[in-house]
């Protein structure tokens, strides 16, 4: 495509200095006043049934009838019952907060600025399991003293890099410690990195405290579906063991717990 | 994201060498190209070693090397076929030890292309013109003269073009002074092209061309054409004018041919085979590597075929007409790339794969009983001489040169428990594959070790007169005593050196002309060659607290810190100087320069004291025992050493090459501080501080390579030296030691003799220049995979080889053929069958130097090998293990398990397989034991341990793998991958899984639907090879083609999306065009040009930050380093682009296109170009130091700290 004009057409000149020329005509009107279509006629958007005119200039034309004045009168009142709405709940919501003792702004630039102090204050990087800190301690140390401590949790190859979840296989009498979920080992703890419980007692991750929630994250990842009633099934894109049984439901259990 | 490159240790693997007289004296040098870089090397005759006396980083893919030399000229230049659509002619100089280029002619676009010259290049025997052709249509050919001021010159192109024709082969005859004539072998295709039912490409016939250059006319004629019988692969100049018949011959699948023109028939002999070999006999046998030898009576060739055999080729010429070929079977070595005769007797030969080898040629192979196969013997149609294999007898290896290449793995563990982490690097092919362990340090050989009676506390050595080559004494200092040892064919103690040896020791060296000295608490001695000796008594009470010596003056400090100077007059004679100047505080170390060339003393005294500074004293008669400078220490200096570097050797420093006074001060506290020395002032400058150990720092002169360097001792002890005029520090890979000093024999020409205890040691330093020193395991198979298991430091490999017998299949085709040779036989021979067939049964070759037999297509090998304790397992016939992954399962949680991802009957062109295997193993005791095998239908090229269970990629599914009893059960499954996954990489419940050809899937497993959803991808295509997580968000893709990437998930991806949020499944499930909704964002992209083999996110020196390493194909290992200021970026982006245009890459390769050769690059900046500011001349240095408002010191430091920082 070119931009510049070949031969000497002044027609097409013409033709694009007008279109120029109702480009500026059409900056005078508000834009919510009238909208351009996408096959470049023009809608009026302040009478109620949306005449469509085929150039800006019908528009133009339109506007100064009687019947766009009517709908313009209209619609200007409805605009400023609006506003004097808005200026009422203005007034209101202030009181309404400081009744309710709530001391945070529901400003949403505020929020953010002051997120972004608490940000900029901070003294060390929030803690995020993902990341390794810089001159981290020998990684495969502290690895090994854990799984002394929790001889029966699973401690594979890539849970050095990851969040550390890992799950023990059902043992019936102490179902609320079957979930062992570790910082991921590189991690200093602040509270003296040698206590035991303090390895142990921390949650991260998807795994919340509950057992329940636990547990039913444990038999779906291992291929169990749920059905209406709360019974397990076995999802038939999965393999399991040949004399695997269904597990109880998971409802019963909570029961029983 | 801003990072640094830089190259740890440059490629290994040779494509390319030529040799020729490059300095223009007598010595043959060679010429290697590796990859994009370019290295001189020097084979010394007399040492048998190889030495690399320039490497020089080109920018570009250097892919073929001719060396020329004008008529009547003495020196070889050397021209490059390069991607750089120019040709490019080099000429080394000697005094500057770097290349230059003389002539650059642009022809054509950049880049590896069809029919853009670069790929072949063929010279004139005479240096007459040089043609350089392309793979298909174009070839160039130049005239190479030289003007009034003998200099050379180049004509413009000449165009040899013919369409539609693809070559494979371009030389140039020998035909004396006629016209030059250039040979090709070439197909023309027009016809098959032209031609839809297939018939016209069947019986299209490869040709022999000749092109001529006519001189005269000044212009190129297609002079003959005449079709081959057999499809050739390369061609082999004959001499010709009056060193031989001229001609060619012709290597093709078993035969081999000679051409000439005129009345000269062909002659035509089959390729003699192996006998009794295992291979597959139907396969063709081909030559692929040639060296040449020419002197004025006689020439012959040593040809390779692609077993490594190596044949020694003759031609019996009759009144000037070629009547036979005669071949005889020479020796076996690896199979070779180039292999170059040279005129000392030796045979280099770089390997295609593996280390390359020096050999000494023992014996030409005239006078034995190894038979001579000739053209003249009459064989039957189909038959074929036969030979048998033995170790080498003609070839003795003299040197072998390091090369990593190729590259399969490597990860970088501290599995030793040393402080420094180690590279574990898999590599090689075949039966000569190895594991190598690095480290980071200068390989040292202990030459002897000797227990001493006491623990000593110093050592010298000590020749008898200043023009001695040898050390003649050891002079071993103890607490109460001297000991004398003499250096001859043994070491032994001797009481008639003229030494005190009732007293300790403070230093001893030889003195002037002929005599020697001795500094000892209460005096110097100082004995004259006839044995007089002259005693030095300290005055009074006092006594010599330390010493500096060199070969004409002696300075002493005695306690109090008093200096006390003498100088050695004419007569030979120690005259004390008449003043003596006394310090403030005690005098701690002190060193004294060594005497310049041509200069009577050393201007220098370096003195450190105890109050914490290095005062330089002037020596200068006019003001003797002045200060000159002074500077402030942080810590008590422990040592100090003036060494004067950077003058190489004699003869190059008569030419005027001025030598840097650097000044070594050891400090305490374990820091080297390193400051240069105004040769005029004495004034310090550009200090550089490194810490090298927690010991105070002792420093000592020893020589290397004819020039002065220092052996700093710590607790690791380091050598200071110049490698290729660029100063080195690095550690050697070897015990404390306490004390050194230089060393000289016969067997070792530059050694150290140290003190190590109670032990006094000889080392030799070898390996000079080498980044890491090597620990090698040998592996049978070429490794593809191997795992760490960090908890038991252990190490699985997986090895597979192609067209490879196991050897159970090995053992029983063995029997077959004996028994077909007991069948074969008639009554009368069936004894000697018998015979033969059993000394068949006995014969053991070893397959690491005669290689493995040849299987047919589709037949593999494999095993799975287990380091300490070594364990093999061997896999069946046709199973390629191709993947491996150490996996805990959370069922089983106390045992380790290694899963191997093995493909049946893999076949690669086309590729198919019947399904693949994933076998399961328990590590137990350091013993695998097979507990299942799973099958699954396609081949599980990536597996990785997640969360307790496995993740692997078979084909384009990714599927999470729980441990069953009787197999692997599939708990989880992804189908949406493009074509083939071949890395996956975890971490947290993120999963990137690379795809052979569509770049990386960001995969998150969602535990609470147990599904996998890609919910992100990147939008470049990428032939992915190596995957590595530099954070959750973030990742480096290495691919194929050599490019690095760093790819990074913006704030506003959302991992938890919906794969599919309309429910309407079978539509939508491939997401948006294909292609996950949310995309990468491309960070950072660099070309390394070599194809990334593995990427590790880690640090490689103890107390250094972390980086991102890589390793590739050919042997090359690299770090990118973050950058931690925008200052530095800055500072560096300048550098590099300032760099770009005062120093453009000598190939005529423009630096950022080769940079940016298949993505652009961003945000990368090249750490090898800016390290090359080191190698400019001083002038360029200083402008461009200019324009960054820098000096040129400034510069060169910024440059070691960002190297130091993070690497070595």
């Amino acid at each position: 495509m070119s931009f510049k004009l070949v031969g000497d057409n002044f027609t097409q000149q013409r033709v694009l200095k007008k279109r120029r020329v109702t480009e500026l005509l059409a900056n005078s009107i508000d834009e919510d006043e009238a909208q351009l279509t996408k096959n470049g006629r023009y809608v009026c958007l302040v009478c109620s049934k949306h005449p469509v005119f085929d150039t800006i200039e019908m528009l133009c034309v339109h506007r100064k009838g009687k019947k766009h004045a009517h709908w313009s009168a209209k619609q200007l009142d409805k605009k400023k019952e609006i506003l004097e709405l808005l200026e009422k709940r203005q007034q209101v919501e202030p009181e309404t907060l400081a009744t309710a003792s709530n001391a945070t702004s529901v400003d949403p630039l505020l929020r953010d600025s002051r997120k972004k102090t608490i940000h900029a204050l901070l003294t060390a990087t929030p803690y995020n399991p993902c990341v390794k800190p810089r001159n981290a301690v020998s990684i495969f140390q502290p690895l090994k003293r854990k799984r002394d401590e929790n001889p029966r949790c699973s401690t594979d190859e890539s849970s050095k890099n990851n969040e550390g979840t890992c799950i023990s296989k059902s043992n019936e009498k102490n179902k609320e410690k079957k979930v062992y979920v570790f910082p991921p080992k590189h991690t200093k703890l602040k509270n003296d990195g040698n206590n035991p419980k303090g390895v142990s007692q921390i949650v991260t991750g998807h795994t919340t405290g509950n057992p329940l929630t636990t547990r039913y994250i444990q038999l779906r990842s291992l291929g169990w579906r749920l059905d209406a009633n709360g019974n397990w099934f076995k999802d038939e894109n999965v393999e399991f063991e040949s004399d695997e049984e269904e597990p109880e439901p998971l409802f019963n259990q909570k029961i029983a717990n | 994201m801003y990072l640094y490159s830089l190259t740890l240790q440059k490629s290994s693997c040779i494509t390319c060498a030529v040799h020729g007289n490059f300095s223009g004296t007598k010595q043959q040098e060679i010429i290697a190209a590796k990859g994009k870089v370019l290295e001189l090397l020097r084979p010394d005759a007399n040492s048998g070693k190889v030495h690399s006396i320039t490497t020089l980083e080109v920018f570009g893919e250097i892919r073929c090397l001719a060396p020329f030399r004008l008529t009547g000229g003495s020196k070889d230049y050397v021209v490059i076929g390069s991607d750089s659509g120019r040709i490019t002619i080099l000429e080394y100089i000697p005094s500057k030890n770097t290349f230059e280029k003389i002539h650059q002619e642009t022809f054509g676009k950049s880049g590896c292309r069809r029919i853009v010259p670069g790929q072949y290049l063929a010279v004139d025997p005479k240096g007459r013109a040089v043609m350089i052709g392309a793979m298909e249509k174009q070839k160039l050919v130049y005239i190479l003269n030289r003007d009034t001021s003998a200099r050379l010159t180049i004509s413009s192109p000449l165009e040899a073009h013919k369409s539609h024709t693809v070559v494979f082969s371009v030389v140039g005859i020998d035909v004396g002074f006629e016209n030059p004539v250039f040979a090709c072998l070439e197909v023309d295709y027009e016809e098959a092209d032209n031609d839809p039912t297939g018939e016209a490409a069947l019986t299209t016939r490869q040709m022999l061309t000749y092109y001529e250059l006519d001189l005269g006319l000044n212009h190129v004629v297609r002079k003959f054409t005449e079709t081959l019988q057999d499809f050739s692969n390369m061609l082999i100049p004959v001499p010709g004018g009056n060193d031989g018949p001229s001609g060619i011959l012709v290597c093709s699948e078993n035969f081999i041919t000679y051409k000439n023109f005129g009345d000269q028939p062909d002659i035509r002999m089959p390729i003699p085979r192996r006998r009794y070999d295992l291979s597959d006999p139907d396969r063709g046998i081909l030559f692929v590597c040639y060296a040449g030898h020419k002197t004025k009576s006689l020439f012959f060739f040593f040809i390779q075929n692609e077993q490594g055999d190596i044949f020694k080729l003759t031609l019996t010429v009759e009144d000037d007409m070629v009547s036979s070929i005669k071949l005889k079977y020479f020796d076996t070595i690896p199979v070779a790339s180039s292999m170059i005769v040279l005129k000392t007797g030796f045979l280099f030969a770089s390997s295609e794969f593996g280390n390359h080898h020096l050999y000494q040629i023992a014996h030409l192979g005239d006078n034995d009983e190894e038979t001579e196969f000739s053209s003249t013997m009459l064989l039957d149609e189909g038959e074929t001489f036969y030979y048998s294999l033995r170790p080498l007898k003609n070839l003795v290896e003299v040197d072998e040169v390091d090369s990593l290449c190729p590259i399969t793995g490597c990860q970088v563990a501290d599995l030793a428990n040393e402080d420094t982490p180690q590279l574990y690097v898999s590599c090689g092919r075949g039966p000569n594959s190895t594991l190598r362990i690095l480290r980071h340090g200068l390989e040292v050989t202990e030459m002897a070790v000797s227990e001493l009676p006491g623990n000593p506390n110093g050592v010298w050595t000590v020749k008898t007169s200043a023009s001695a080559e040898y050390d003649a004494y050891i002079v071993v200092s103890f607490v109460n005593a001297t000991l004398v040892l003499s250096i001859g064919e043994s070491v032994e103690e001797v009481s008639d050196s003229g030494f005190l040896g009732t007293t300790p020791t403070l230093h001893c060296c030889q003195i002037g002309d002929d005599a020697l000295l001795q500094v000892y608490a209460n005096g110097i001695r100082h004995v004259r060659a006839d044995k007089r000796v002259n005693e030095w008594k300290a005055p009074g009470k006092k006594i010599i607290s330390k010493c500096a010596v060199n070969n004409r003056q002696v300075a002493i400090a005695l306690t109090g810190g008093e200096l006390v100077y003498f100088e050695m007059d004419l007569s030979g004679q120690l005259n004390e100087y008449t003043e003596r100047r006394e310090f403030s505080s005690e005098v701690i170390c002190m060193s004294i320069g060594s005497v310049p060339v041509g200069e009577k003393r050393c201007r220098f005294l370096a003195v450190g004291l105890a109050d914490h500074t290095v005062r330089m004293i002037s020596l200068d008669p006019s003001d003797c025992l002045q200060p000159m400078s002074m500077q402030a220490l942080p810590t008590v200096p422990e040592s100090l050493c003036i060494v004067a570097m950077g003058s190489g050797d004699s003869s190059e420093s008569e030419q005027g090459v001025l030598s840097t006074y650097y000044l070594n001060i050891g400090l305490q506290n374990g820091v080297l501080l390193r400051s240069v020395l105004d040769s005029v002032t004495g004034d310090m400058s550009d200090t550089r501080t490194r810490y090298l150990g927690s010991r105070p720092v002792r420093l000592f002169k020893v020589k290397i390579q004819n020039s002065e360097a220092v052996l700093a001792i710590s607790s690791r002890s380091w050598l200071g030296y110049m490698f290729q005029s660029v100063s080195r520090l690095t550690p050697l890979s070897y015990d404390a030691l306490d004390y050194a000093s230089g060393f000289s024999s016969d067997q070792c020409p530059e050694g150290v003799v140290s003190i190590a205890g109670d032990t006094l040691r000889i080392l030799a330093l070898e390996k000079l220049g080498a980044v890491f020193n090597q620990m090698t395991i040998n592996l049978k198979l070429t490794p593809r995979r191997f795992a760490i298991d960090q908890q038991n430091s252990n190490l699985v490999v997986v090895g597979s080889d192609h067209l490879c017998f196991t050897d159970s299949t090995k053992s029983e085709r063995k029997q077959q053929m004996a028994k077909e040779i007991i069948e074969s036989a008639g009554d009368e021979e069936a004894e000697l069958a018998k015979e033969v067939a059993e000394s068949f049964m006995n014969e053991v070759l070893p397959a690491t130097e005669f290689g493995e037999p040849k299987a047919g297509n589709g037949q593999w090998a494999s095993c799975i090998q287990l380091l300490a304790p070594d364990q093999s397992l061997e896999l069946d016939q046709d199973e390629a293990a191709l993947s491996v992954a150490i996996c805990r399962f959370a069922y089983k949680p106390d045992e380790t398990f290694v899963v191997v991802g093995v493909a049946k009957e893999l076949n690669l062109n086309p590729s198919s397989s019947s399904g693949g295997l994933m076998n399961t193993y328990r590590m137990a005791n350091g013993q695998l034991e097979l507990v299942h095998k799973t099958v699954v239908e396609e081949v599980p090229r990536a597996m990785a341990a997640f969360q307790g269970r496995l993740l692997v990629g078979t084909g384009r599914i990714l599927r999470v793998y729980d441990l069953g009893r009787k197999k692997l059960l599939r708990k989880c499954e992804n189908k949406n991958f493009p074509y083939r996954i071949v890395t996956i990489s975890s971490m947290g419940s993120r999963v990137i899984v690379g795809d052979v050809q569509e770049s990386v899937h960001f995969v998150k497993y969602r535990a609470k639907e147990n599904r996998l959803v890609v919910f992100a991808d990147d939008v470049s295509p990428r032939y992915v090879t190596a995957t590595c997580f530099l954070d959750y968000d973030t990742i480096a893709v290495g691919d194929k083609f050599g490019s690095i990437a760093i790819l990074r998930l913006s704030d506003d991806i959302n991992d938890e999306i919906e794969e599919d949020p309309t429910g309407a499944k079978a539509f939508w499930d491939r997401g948006l065009l294909n292609g996950a909704s949310q995309k990468a964002n491309l960070e950072a992209s660099f070309y390394i040009g070599e194809t990334v083999m593995s990427l590790q996110k880690t640090t490689i020196i103890p107390g250094g930050s972390e980086s991102l390493i890589y390793t590739t194909l050919s042997g090359s290992i690299g770090v990118l380093l973050p950058f931690t200021s925008r200052e530095e970026v800055d500072f560096f982006q300048h550098l590099e682009m300032h760099l770009r245009s005062e120093n453009a890459p000598i190939c005529g390769r423009d630096h950022l296109a080769y940079r940016s050769y298949y993505f652009p690059a961003k945000n990368v900046i090249d750490g090898d170009m800016c390290e090359q500011f080191n190698a400019l001349d001083g002038s360029k240095r200083r402008t461009l130091a200019m324009e960054l408002d820098r000096t040129p010191p400034e510069i060169s430091k910024k440059l070691e700290d960002m190297r130091t920082r993070y690497a070595f």
